[in-house]
């Protein structure tokens, strides 16, 4: 039993040492960002269940704007990841993936807010 | 009457208008127009191109095997399924033909040559063989409706002297209503043979002496197994017997217990037309007259338990209508959050009265956009979030492009 605990608790230190150090700023800052649209989206959906979802129209909006971000925000991370380019299973370019993930947020919003209602 | 006033007396032989003078003049001091004929006359007809020429039918008649002229079961039964009354009495001896009739209305009679005994309520009679028996009108033996038994108090009443037939019914069919049972020592059976233990299934209270029928269609069938009951004879022996067969007669011609309404109206709390089509969550108020008779005129009925359905497949809104003195019947309440075509329903059954059923539909819609509140409190979060999704964006863009 307390092999397994140790086990797992070495595994947790290595893996967070290693995120903290072998990788980049950029993507910290990313998964900093992406946190914290997790967290909004688990927030909102809590206060759906305990108030109720009254203006569903709005629940719903509010609830897949942040699993939109989340997603677009993800697939922002891979194509920023140098990590990435070596192994060629993303392609690696910075400049056009942040003009996508900024276009594709702003139609994906201006829908939403239609909806919002 | 509220139905006319033309009444066709059936009788086995015409003697009898004298021997049941009394019961004829008090319908006839009533208003009634009688016209007697003997059952077996080949001139008898209750219609005329068409038309019915008479109102009201009395059967006094048990022993004819075979009504003359145009008169037979399936012509009475139509009768009564154009809303005439019936009034049919029976006796020990009674026909195929009368049994037939009462057979329609839910109303079997005992086997031929059976009466109704009770050893321990007897009447006076020539004979003492116990056939002739004597009801005192109590909550056990008389049906407890002023509308159809009268509202003479229950001290004052004297004893129903009864010979005859027994009969039953289906009670709780709703149509079905008994007017005088027997007691719980009354039975039916033949009592010039010896008992056996399958003499008879008809014993105690579900000896039913008289009965009633009210149709869907509002026509009254009155049944009573003795038709000595109406005969002046029993009248003059210290019973109740005229005052009740005249109570009788009175619901069953249509002089009591008819309702009917007017002036229904509905509308919203402070307007006074309907309008096209309401909205959900409306507050509107539903008004009904409803009024009785009394005999001669209509007058304002009042009662406390007419209820109005508002109803969409199943009843959303069950209330009470509130009477008023002058028979207005009110209600008040909002529409529910579900839009869709409603009705307004007032079904009142009540035992005596006729039926009264009120259908008016209405439709009733959805708030238009510009009936909503623009923002809505409770999706305060999600707007938030929305914005806050945007601004997150925008903000991790500069970032991006600021850090190395």
């Amino acid at each position: 039993m307390t092999d397994i605990r140790k086990l797992s608790i070495e595994i947790y230190k290595k893996v967070s040492n290693d995120y903290v150090q072998t990788t980049p700023k950029k993507l910290k800052l990313i998964d900093v960002y992406l946190f914290y649209v997790a967290l909004t989206g688990v927030i909102q959906l809590l206060y759906a269940i305990r108030v109720g979802s009254f203006p569903f129209n709005s629940f719903l909006s509010g609830f897949i704007s942040t699993i939109g971000s989340f997603v677009l925000t993800v697939s922002l991370r891979m194509h920023l990841n140098p990590k990435n380019a070596e192994k060629e299973r993303v392609p690696y370019r910075p400049e056009r993936a942040i003009a996508d993930w900024l276009f594709c947020n702003i139609i994906f919003h201006f829908t939403l807010f239609s909806f919002l209602g | 009457s509220a139905s006319g006033n033309n009444v066709l007396v059936l009788l086995d032989n015409t003697a009898m208008q004298q021997s049941y003078s009394l019961f004829f003049n008090q319908l006839k001091d009533r208003g009634y127009k009688l016209n007697f004929f003997s059952a077996e006359d080949p001139s008898l007809t209750l219609t005329e191109y068409g038309e019915y020429l008479y109102d009201h039918l009395i059967i006094f008649a048990p022993t004819v095997e075979e009504f003359g002229g145009l008169v037979d079961v399936p012509s009475i039964l139509d009768f009564i399924d154009e809303g005439h009354n019936v009034l049919l009495a029976g006796d020990s001896t009674v026909s195929d033909l009368s049994r037939e009739i009462a057979s329609e209305c839910g109303i079997e009679f005992d086997d031929e040559g059976t009466y109704v005994l009770d050893h321990f309520h007897s009447g006076q009679s020539d004979v003492a063989d116990h056939t002739t028996v004597s009801i005192s009108t109590s909550e056990d033996t008389m049906l407890q409706e002023p509308v159809i038994t009268g509202s003479k108090r229950q001290s004052d009443r004297k004893p129903v002297l009864f010979k005859g037939i027994a009969h039953t019914i289906k009670e709780g069919n709703g149509l079905n209503i008994a007017i005088l049972r027997g007691y719980d020592t009354t039975y039916s059976s033949n009592p010039y043979e010896p008992i056996k233990a399958t003499s008879t299934s008809i014993m105690g209270s579900n000896t039913i002496l008289v009965s009633a029928l009210q149709a869907r269609n509002n026509a009254r069938v009155v049944v009573s197994g003795s038709i000595q009951m109406f005969s002046d004879r029993y009248f003059t022996s210290s019973s109740d017997n005229e005052y009740l067969t005249a109570e009788i007669s009175k619901w069953c011609f249509k002089e009591r217990g008819i309702l009917r309404a007017h002036n229904l109206t509905h509308h919203r709390i402070g307007e006074t037309e309907p309008p096209q089509m309401y909205r959900v969550r409306d507050e509107i108020t539903y008004s009904v007259v409803i009024e009785e008779f009394d005999g001669k005129q209509w007058i304002p009925f009042q009662s406390h338990n007419v209820q109005l359905e508002f109803t969409m497949l199943d009843p959303y809104v069950r209330t009470f209508l509130k009477p008023s003195t002058r028979g207005l019947y009110t209600a008040t309440f909002t529409v529910p959050d579900v839009y869709g075509v409603y009705s307004f329903k007032v079904n009142y059954h009540q035992i005596g009265y006729s039926t009264l059923s009120l259908k008016t539909i209405q439709s009733v819609r959805p708030f238009r956009h510009d009936e909503y509140e623009r923002f809505i409190k409770t999706a305060n979060p999600y707007y938030t979030s929305c914005i806050s999704m945007l601004v997150g964006v925008f903000v991790l863009f500069v970032f991006l492009l600021f850090t190395k």
